[in-house]
This record gives structure tokens, C-alpha cells and sequence, in this order.
């Protein structure tokens, strides 16, 4: 028996022979490990959403038949005009192509949109992601752009079976080449400054000193599509506010991201179409 | 008894605990607000459990919050067993089966490990200055609803075992 | 003692007796011994504590110091010439990569042990060879990402692990746009590589007055302020730069940034602690607005480069001074000059003698232009006049020799005026004669030849204003009337810079005898203020008369001929000259043009001067230089149109500060 006072160390001294011999497990083992439980969350979270699903579906069927024929007037039109879209769309895509040809011009890569619900959204002041329902079953692969209605979402940053973890651009993990609406200059752009209460803000480096911006005036910030993850043209935030580096060559500044961001219920997943 | 059916019924208990943290930080995200449980977790197993059934709760219950989050895998799990050998230093001063020492205790850790998670990731983010407000609305958020459904936990998860013909008071009694 | 206990049996007290005077010899040495113990202690912790502290902080703190970027220059009109340009570099922080260091030289170490290998390197090689190939798997990583197959250079690795370990090592340099771009994308957030920004001189009109701006060299010697802690610190300097030409040397004070840094703690293998102790961001220079105005360097540059010969144009402000054009060719683009000079590129500049700036160093004989400083010296001492005459049969015999005439030309009777037109070399040698050497050369120097004008840049100081007593006492000859024929028409020992003759030029046009030119704009700049001309406003009409003649019917006739066609509604005074000089492959001449304008009311001065290239050439200043200066003064009226135009009120320059050359404190700004 060990005097009582070495007796009371001994749970610190367990806990930190455990931590030493977890340090020597090799990663393969935790990989696997954390995949195992990742993927035994997979099902819970789903069913969570599914479950959500099903009581907006009850929380419908308490409207009244004049007002669904209503939504679904209003839905008809609005589907009358997508498809007016489309059409220019695909003739505008084709003139694109046309011209690219002529000019020589090398084209984007081409992705295949796929559209995927939110199971989860997770934000807090160290990370931001969201868990959408499609994952390696729809070929989506990590680091696939994903973007919504209002522009970048972020980026793919684990696959599951079933599920994806997508990282917010207003994450510090995700940082974009992004440029100025209009310009070609790049400007890195990275997520991480997320007050309560607030829309989520990113900030900017390398910005050149020409340009000017604040809240009153603000500049959009899209993606350069030089950086080869994201498409060009994204829309990306506004930047809010501009201040001098101390290297006297560049400004850093503050970007305000789309609002929207933090209710998104829909994303698009962009997989780029590989060869196969 | 089956030495692994306890920590298994407690881990699936923290399991819907943390379903029930991320279904709640999925309707609060419009808010850019987030709410951690991690300290309720911690605080049932380790004041409730035997040392070493606690401990095994709290392994599979931090890998299972290391799984649904970007860190260092096994990082929650460090942290909760941290808290827990904390807690067992001094849990035989404590009156560790009412809920109200059990909340307490629930409350302090849980802000225990905010602070000691923010140390382990503030280095990745490009502004650290601004992330204290957000950190403070989120302690405060998380100790509101900590306080909202810890009771609740506490009944329900006794309530389980109990189901599962497990009885905590018998089972510990002449441990401590 | 066994008695007392005796006394007392069964007692389990032990008595000590309270006083022992054997025992009293000790208590003073034990306190002198704890005394000197207690000092030492109050000396060391106390008094020593600064001396301690100091040494333990040289031992654990290094000083990275990272130099301001410099200021920028500016024309007249706020329209950058010399700025930073953001110079991407994906770098690596070798202190930060320890364990994978580490790591990497226990799996080299394992790889020999494993295959016996019988020549296995020793533990420094090995380490060398693991610091390599992490560096090159980090390489690797950007090569992915950029589609490159670059390798470490292990030599540099190691110089740089060696006595930069707290620097950043740059792995790959001056990144384009779009592969920066790639690299912050496709990077971890998280990893030791990173992007990473520096400045370096830009020049957006690249070669255009290349003298004058000057360029810049590294310099890892690049001081702090005085109050920048940790002086005392084992220090690492990121590379700066230092004025090494022009206004970037002259104005090296002014444009020179603060120098910022940081100290960091670092552990007993010299790797850096985060996060840095105390951290101080550098600041940029004072910017410097130069008097040029760019779009007339650049027209003159472009009429210059036409000639294909070397060259010179100086262009100033008649009433302030200020240097509008100070062009010289052959020149170099500037922005071969940076981030460093490439050894290819400084041999071309040398055999093509571009290093010369030759409108301030350039020395060279004024020919018939200096006509114009003959005959205010005639005018001054009373020895000529508007209505002096000469009949000119072509040559002028002084001595037994006959000097000729412009082209051999019988101009016949001509006077002052049209003795300036057509360049009549005998009407000179008639009144130079009468003016004599030393009066020539008394005005030559009250004009300012013979020194430096004073401008900021580099200037010659080996002008040569020559007289007899001059000639007496550098060469021991005698002074011949023929020298004085010469010294009438600019040539034989006379040396003067373009720059001088813009001044006397500027002068002249102002009725003064003194400019003082400057490279800095100021907007409330005072006018120049030199002594009297000193001759009569008939006389001084006189001169115009013949110098604005010149433009039309005289040696620059070309000036308002087909093609040019002259300037429309502007009146130009214009003297031009041919200077000869004997060299080992023959003569060869010196075209050269002076003028001011617009006559009545007189604003710039020029003087434009080009080196010909074949010996026994005529390389006249009516046909090589007219059409620079037509050129310049035709952008130059358009300017002032524009300027003067109601509608047309430009806004002044963004930012203006102007620096004194040694200083460095600002003179004035702009509103």
C-alpha cells in the first residue's frame, strides 16, 4: 500500500502516464478510431435532421388549403422564371464557350453541383462548420468548394459515408485567394473574428494600398479563382474596414460575410469534374 | 454485472447529452451563439460513478466530442479525464449526490474547460483579442442552459440506470 | 554531567548548562562566517541582481530587426515614380520544424544502422541530411501546389540554419500573382510555410530619368533608433536598402524607413520562443516630390532615344529653379537594378557608359552656344553693342592662323543680332578679341561656371572656367590671341556641364546672373534671385532678337521648317552649337542647343547637348538637337494650355513632403 499522500497523486499519475502512451499510439489507430465514431455520429445527426424534416412537414400540413394553393401559385411563377434563367443561362454558356474557343482561352474547371442538406450547423468562437447530408456516397471529396445563395460556404473538410463536415469561410482554418469585384490583384482572405450576436467577419491581408473602403463605402470581395480550389467571381463579403500595414506595402482589413451564412439550411457542393 | 455496462449506459446517456448540445447549437447558430455541456457530462460520471467506471465513461464520451470537432483527436477526451481525476481528489468532501453540488460542480468545470479549450486553440485564429466577448457570451450561454437542464440530466440519467437495474447508491455504497 | 543525572535518576530531561565560556570563543567566528554569508548573499542578489539579469538576457534574447520600407518619389505632379513593389516569398521558419528535424535524423540514423552500411555519415552529416529532406518535403509541398520540381539549395540551407536560424528561410522567391495566390489557398493555415511579403524598388517608368532617381542597394547595415531596446542583444538583420545614385542617395535620410523588429526568448539551441517579447512594426520612409515632370522627361527620353547617340537634356523652371527635365542616354531600366543588380546587367550598363549621368557630369566644350555669355560679357564692360558690326568674308585670320567662319560662310556685314542667327564665328573672333580672356571668363564665372551649380544630386566638379593666369599655371604656357579666337566661339579649354548651361540659360531668360536649380518641388517656392544682368534692355533685346531669329531663319531654322513646323503661339529664343573635340580617332562633335521660352515672358530654360558618335561627322546642334527641343517644348505648351484651360483645374498631389538632402526632416507640405 503507498502512503496516502502518494496514494492521492496516483490519478494524476495515471492520467499522465495514459496521455504519454496515447501520444506513442500510432495515428493510423486514432484515424481509424475517430473515424469509427464519426461514423457511428453520422446516423444520430441524420436522424436529428430527418427528424426536423418531418416536424416542418406536420408544421405544414396545419396550413390551410387556401394557403397552400397560394405557395403553390407563387412557387409555379417563381418556377416559370428559373426556367426563363436557364435559357439565357445555357445560351450565355454557350456564347462563353464560343468565344473561349476563339480567343483560345483556357476554360474553368467544370464541377457538378450537388446539392446537399444541413444536418448541422456548429458554430462557435474556435470553429465553424456545418455537417451536410452527402458524403463519399456522392463522390464528394475534402477540400470541394461549397457555396450557397450567397456566395462561398466554405470548404469540404472531411467525407463520411453518408456525411461531410464543411469548414466556414468564417473559420480560421479557411483562407482564399480572393480578389476585388473588377480587379485581379490578389488579397488573402481568412474567416476567424465571430462576435455573438453578429454577422461572422473574416479578415483581409495583402490588400493593395489603392484601395479604399469602410463602412459607408464598402468593397465586395469575390474569389480570384487563382488559387485553384474556388471558382472566380464568388461572392465572398464586403470589406468594412481598411488600415495601413506597418510594412507600409499592403493594408489589412475587416470583411463582413453574408448573413445568411449563419441560418444556411441548403449548400451546393462544387465536385470538380475529375478525370475519371 | 457486466464490468462494461455502466460505462457504456453513462456514454450512451453523455451521447444524447451531446445530441442534445448540437441540436441546440444548430437553432441558435443564427445568433452566432454556441453552448458547450462537456462540464455536465463530466460532473454526472465523476461524481456519480466509481473512479474507474468514470473514467471509461469519459474516454468513449471525449472521443466521441473529439469525433464532431476539429481538434487534435483525443484532446476532449484529456480534458475530461483531467477534470474527472480533479473531481475525485476531492469529491469525498463533497455531498456528490445532491444535484444541486452536482450542478455546482457541473458549472465550474464546464468553464474549467471552455478556458483550457480556448488555450489549446486560440493560436489558430488571426485576431485572438476578439474572440473574449464571443468566448463570454458563449460561457454565459452554456452556464444558463447548463443550469436549465442539469437537474434534468441528473434525474434522467439516474432514472435510466435505474432502469437498467442499476442502482448508484447501492452500487457505491462502502467505495468512498 | 553523569553527576547531575545521577542526582536525578529516572529523569528523561537532559539539562544543558546555559553557559559554557569555552563555547563563547565561537559565537563571534560563526557570526562572522553567517555575516559574510548574509553579504555575499545581499552583494550577489541585490547589488549584482542588474549585473545578472543583464547577463542572463544577452544569453536568452535575440533581436530580429526588420528595416522600414523606404518612401516614395514623386514628379511634380503627385505621379509616382519610384515606389515598393510587394515581392512574394514562400519561407519556411527553420526554428519551428525542431522535432521534425529530429525526428527525421533518428530515421536517417535507423535507415544506415539497418542497411550496415559500412561508410555511415557521422551525427553532424546525418543531421545535415535530415534538415535537408524535411526542407525539401516542405519544398515539395509548394511545388505541388505550383506544378514546380525546385530543389533546396543544401548550402544555402545550411549557411542560413547556421547563422539565421530566427529568420525566415525563403524557399522560393519573387512568386507570381497567381502562384501567391495558389500557395494561400492550398496551404494549411496552420503549417511552418508561409507567405510572405517583402518590398523591393519599383519604377513604373522604368528607365525614364534613371540618373536622376537614382538606385538602390542591400544593406544589412541599416541603423535603429536610439531608443530601440535591446542593444545589447545578439541582433539578426532582415536585409534593407541604401541609396547608392541620384535622389535615392542624395535623399537617403529622408526616404530611409524606421526600422521595426521584434526580441524573442529563445532556448539553449537558439530556437525562438513565441510569442515574441516586445515587437515594434517598422515604418515607411518620408516620401520626396521631385521637381521632374515625367511627361516631358519621357518625351525628351523618346526624341533623344531617335538620335541613337549619347545624350543630354536639362530642362528648369526660368523663375523658380526647379529641374523639369534632367534626362541623360544612354540610361538603364531601373527595375533591372532590383532586388539586386545582376553582374550581366551591370557589364552591359559599363560598356555602354550608362552609369554617366551626362547632363551634371558630364563635361564638354559649349561651342557657339557660350556666343550668348560672349557677348553679355562684351555688352557688360562696355566693349560691344545691339549695333556692333562685323564684315565676315568666312574666316578670321588671328596670328598666322585663319580661323574659319560657320561652314566657311561670307556672312558679309552683319551685326549682333544676326551675328547670333547664323552663328558667326568671325564676328566672336572680332569682339572676343577686343573683350579679352579675362573678361570672358570674369563673366563666364559671375554666370556660376567653373563650380557646381548646387544642385541635390551628384554634380561634376571638373568644370573649367580657363583665363591666362589659368593657363600659366596648369599648363606653364603662354596665353595666344588664338586661345581668346576659340574662347569667343566655346571652344579650346572651356569645359561646362548641361547642367550649367541650363542654369545660365535660366539666367539669362530672368535678366539675373545666378540660378540655383533644385530637383524638389515646392509649390511656394520663392523666386530665384541673382544679381543684374548688367547690360541695357536694348542690348539685352538685342541678343533675343538674333537668338529668336535663330528658330526661324538661323542655324535652328529646322525648328519652324517642315516637318516640325515650330510651336504654334509660342515664341522660342534659341542659340545652337557645334563643339569640336580631338580624339585618338578623330574629331568628334558636340551638337548642342540652349533656349528659353516663351520670349515675352520668358518660363523654362533648356539646354540639350549630344556626344556624335563618328569622328569627321558634322554633328551639328540645328539638325540633332532641334527636335528634342521641339518636342518638349510642344508637350511642354500643350501642358501649360491645359493647365491655364478654365474647365481644367487639376487637384494637387495626393501626397506631398518634401525632404532636405541631409536632414531628413520634411521642409514643407502641401495642403
Amino acid at each position: 500500500m503507498f502512503p496516502k499522500r502518494i496514494d492521492q497523486a496516483r490519478p494524476f499519475l495515471v492520467l499522465g502516464i495514459a496521455f504519454v502512451v496515447w501520444l506513442f499510439v500510432p495515428t493510423l489507430v486514432k484515424r481509424f478510431t475517430r473515424a469509427t465514431f464519426f461514423e457511428f455520429q453520422a446516423p444520430v445527426e441524420a436522424s436529428a435532421s430527418v427528424l426536423r424534416d418531418i416536424q416542418d412537414y406536420w408544421a405544414l400540413r396545419t396550413r390551410s388549403n387556401n394557403e397552400l394553393i397560394e405557395a403553390g401559385k407563387e412557387l409555379a411563377n417563381l418556377n416559370a422564371q428559373y426556367e426563363t434563367r436557364l435559357r439565357e443561362y445555357a445560351s450565355l454558356q454557350s456564347r462563353v464557350n464560343r468565344l473561349e474557343e476563339l480567343l483560345r482561352l483556357p476554360s474553368y474547371p467544370e464541377y457538378r453541383t450537388e446539392v446537399a442538406r444541413v444536418v448541422r450547423r456548429d458554430f462557435n468562437a474556435w470553429w465553424q462548420r456545418l455537417v451536410i447530408r452527402k458524403g463519399a456516397n456522392y463522390e464528394i471529396s475534402v477540400g470541394d468548394p461549397v457555396i450557397f445563395v450567397g456566395g462561398v460556404v466554405g470548404r469540404v473538410m472531411e467525407v463520411g459515408a453518408y456525411t461531410s463536415v464543411v469548414e466556414l469561410v468564417s473559420s480560421p482554418g479557411v483562407r482564399i485567394a480572393a480578389t476585388l469585384e473588377g480587379d485581379t490583384r490578389p488579397i488573402s482572405f481568412q474567416g476567424g473574428v465571430n462576435p455573438a450576436f453578429g454577422p461572422a467577419t473574416g479578415v483581409v491581408e495583402f490588400v493593395p494600398l489603392d484601395v479604399f473602403a469602410n463602412p459607408a463605402a464598402p468593397k465586395r470581395l469575390v474569389t480570384s479563382g487563382l488559387g485553384g480550389v474556388f471558382p472566380p467571381g464568388l461572392n465572398l463579403g464586403q470589406i468594412v474596414k481598411l488600415e495601413k500595414g506597418g510594412d507600409g506595402l499592403f493594408q489589412t482589413g475587416e470583411v463582413a460575410l453574408d448573413p445568411r451564412l449563419l441560418s444556411v439550411s441548403e449548400v451546393a457542393v462544387l465536385v470538380p469534374l475529375r478525370a475519371k | 454485472m457486466a464490468p462494461f455496462r455502466i460505462p457504456f449506459i453513462v456514454a450512451l446517456l453523455n451521447a444524447l447529452l451531446w445530441l442534445v448540445q448540437t441540436q441546440l447549437n444548430h437553432a441558435i447558430a443564427s445568433w452566432n451563439l454556441s453552448v458547450f455541456l462537456g462540464g455536465l457530462a463530466v460532473a454526472f460520471a465523476s461524481l456519480r460513478l466509481t473512479p474507474r467506471e468514470g473514467a471509461k465513461v469519459l474516454v468513449l464520451t471525449g472521443l466521441w466530442f473529439d469525433a464532431a470537432a476539429p481538434v487534435p483527436f483525443g484532446l476532449h477526451a484529456f480534458f475530461f479525464l483531467l477534470a474527472h481525476v480533479v473531481i475525485h481528489s476531492v469529491r469525498a468532501r463533497l455531498a456528490r449526490e445532491e444535484t444541486l453540488v452536482g450542478l455546482i460542480v457541473a458549472a465550474i468545470v464546464n468553464l474549467g474547460l471552455l478556458l483550457a479549450l480556448t488555450a489549446a486553440l486560440i493560436h489558430r485564429n488571426p485576431a485572438p483579442l476578439r474572440l473574449w466577448p464571443r468566448l463570454i457570451a458563449d460561457s454565459l450561454a452554456s452556464f444558463s442552459v447548463l443550469i436549465l437542464i442539469g437537474p434534468w440530466f441528473f434525474a434522467f440519467s439516474e432514472r435510466v440506470l435505474e432502469m437498467c437495474g442499476v442502482s448508484l447508491h447501492r452500487e457505491q455504497r462502502g467505495i468512498v | 554531567m553523569s553527576e547531575k543525572t545521577a542526582e536525578r535518576p529516572g529523569s528523561l530531561v537532559e539539562t544543558h548548562k546555559g553557559y559554557d565560556p569555552r563555547l563563547l570563543a565561537f559565537y563571534p567566528i560563526v557570526a562572522v562566517l553567517l555575516l559574510t554569508l548574509v553579504g555575499g548573499m545581499i552583494y550577489q542578489q541585490f547589488i549584482k541582481s542588474d549585473v545578472y539579469h543583464e547577463r542572463e538576457k544577452v544569453q536568452n534574447q535575440r533581436r530580429i530587426l526588420v528595416p522600414g520600407p523606404r518612401g516614395n518619389i514623386y514628379d511634380r505632379d503627385g505621379k509616382l515614380l519610384v515606389g515598393n513593389r510587394a515581392r512574394f516569398a514562400v519561407t519556411l521558419y527553420l526554428d519551428e520544424l525542431r522535432k521534425d528535424f529530429r525526428r527525421e535524423y533518428l530515421r536517417v540514423r535507423k535507415n544506415y544502422r539497418d542497411l550496415g552500411d559500412k561508410d555511415m555519415p557521422n551525427a553532424t552529416q546525418m543531421e545535415l541530411i535530415a534538415r535537408y529532406s524535411v526542407v525539401q518535403r516542405y519544398l515539395d509541398q509548394v511545388n505541388h501546389a505550383l506544378g514546380r520540381t525546385e530543389k533546396v539549395d543544401a548550402k544555402a540551407l545550411n549557411r542560413h540554419f547556421n547563422q539565421n536560424l530566427l529568420l525566415p528561410y525563403i524557399l522560393l522567391d519573387d512568386l507570381t500573382p497567381e502562384e501567391y495566390a495558389k500557395l494561400v489557398e492550398q496551404l494549411p493555415v496552420q503549417s511552418p510555410l508561409q507567405v510572405y511579403a517583402t518590398s523591393t524598388r519599383f519604377y513604373p517608368f522604368k528607365s525614364a530619368a534613371a540618373h536622376t532617381l537614382g538606385y538602390v542597394t542591400g544593406n544589412e547595415d541599416f541603423t535603429v533608433a536610439e531608443d530601440f531596446p535591446g542593444a545589447e542583444l545578439t541582433t539578426f538583420k532582415m536585409k534593407g536598402t541604401e541609396g547608392a545614385s541620384g535622389i535615392e542617395r542624395s535623399f537617403e535620410s529622408t526616404l530611409q524607413g524606421e526600422a521595426g523588429g521584434s526580441i524573442y526568448l529563445v532556448d539553449p539551441h537558439g530556437f525562438r520562443i513565441e510569442p515574441p517579447l516586445s515587437k515594434r512594426l517598422p515604418i515607411q520612409g518620408k516620401d520626396v516630390v521631385t521637381s521632374l515632370d515625367i511627361d516631358l522627361q519621357q518625351v525628351a527620353e523618346a526624341a533623344m532615344t531617335d538620335t541613337e547617340m549619347n545624350s543630354a537634356t536639362v530642362m528648369m523652371d526660368v523663375n523658380t529653379g526647379e529641374v523639369l527635365i534632367l534626362a541623360s542616354k544612354p540610361d538603364y531600366d531601373l527595375n533591372d537594378t532590383t532586388p539586386r543588380l545582376r553582374p550581366e546587367t551591370a557589364r552591359w550598363i559599363e560598356e555602354h557608359g550608362a552609369w554617366l549621368n551626362r547632363a551634371t557630369q558630364g563635361i564638354y566644350p559649349p561651342g557657339s552656344s557660350f556666343k550668348i555669355l560672349v557677348s553679355v560679357a562684351g555688352m557688360h564692360h562696355g566693349l560691344l553693342n545691339g549695333d556692333s558690326t562685323v564684315d565676315c568674308p568666312g574666316g578670321y585670320v588671328v596670328g598666322n592662323r585663319r580661323f574659319p567662319c560657320h561652314d566657311w560662310h561670307a556672312h558679309g556685314l552683319i551685326d549682333l543680332p544676326v551675328a547670333i542667327e547664323k552663328s558667326c564665328n568671325v564676328f566672336f573672333y572680332a569682339h572676343g578679341l577686343e573683350i579679352g580672356p579675362d573678361f570672358i571668363a570674369e563673366e563666364a564665372r559671375r554666370f556660376g561656371f567653373g563650380k557646381r551649380t548646387g544642385l541635390e544630386i551628384h554634380e561634376t566638379g571638373a568644370t573649367l572656367v580657363p583665363d591666362p593666369a589659368w593657363k600659366k599655371r596648369a599648363r606653364q604656357e603662354e596665353w595666344h590671341p588664338g586661345d581668346t579666337a576659340n574662347y569667343a566661339i566655346g571652344q579650346g579649354f572651356l569645359l561646362v556641364t548641361p547642367m550649367q548651361m541650363a542654369s545660365f540659360m535660366a539666367s539669362f531668360a530672368r535678366r539675373e546672373t545666378l540660378t540655383h536649380p533644385s530637383v524638389l518641388h515646392d509649390p511656394n517656392r520663392p523666386r530665384q534671385k541673382g544679381d543684374p544682368i548688367g547690360i541695357s534692355v536694348q542690348d539685352y533685346a538685342a541678343i533675343v532678337e538674333g537668338m529668336e531669329q535663330c528658330i526661324h531663319t538661323g542655324t535652328a531654322r529646322t525648328f519652324s521648317q517642315k516637318p516640325l513646323n515650330g510651336v504654334p503661339g509660342l515664341r522660342v529664343a534659341a542659340k545652337t552649337g557645334t563643339a569640336q573635340k580631338k580624339t585618338e580617332k578623330g574629331t568628334i562633335n558636340f551638337a548642342w542647343l540652349i533656349c528659353f521660352a516663351p520670349v515675352e515672358n520668358p518660363k523654362v530654360a533648356m539646354a540639350i547637348m549630344i556626344e556624335g558618335d563618328t569622328p569627321g561627322e558634322e554633328t551639328g546642334g540645328g539638325r540633332y538637337c532641334v527636335p528634342i527641343a521641339h518636342a518638349v517644348l510642344k508637350k511642354w505648351w500643350e501642358k501649360q494650355n491645359a493647365s491655364t484651360a478654365p474647365a481644367q483645374a487639376s487637384p494637387p498631389p495626393a501626397k506631398i513632403t518634401l525632404g532636405s538632402p541631409t536632414s531628413g526632416a520634411p521642409l514643407a507640405s502641401n495642403p
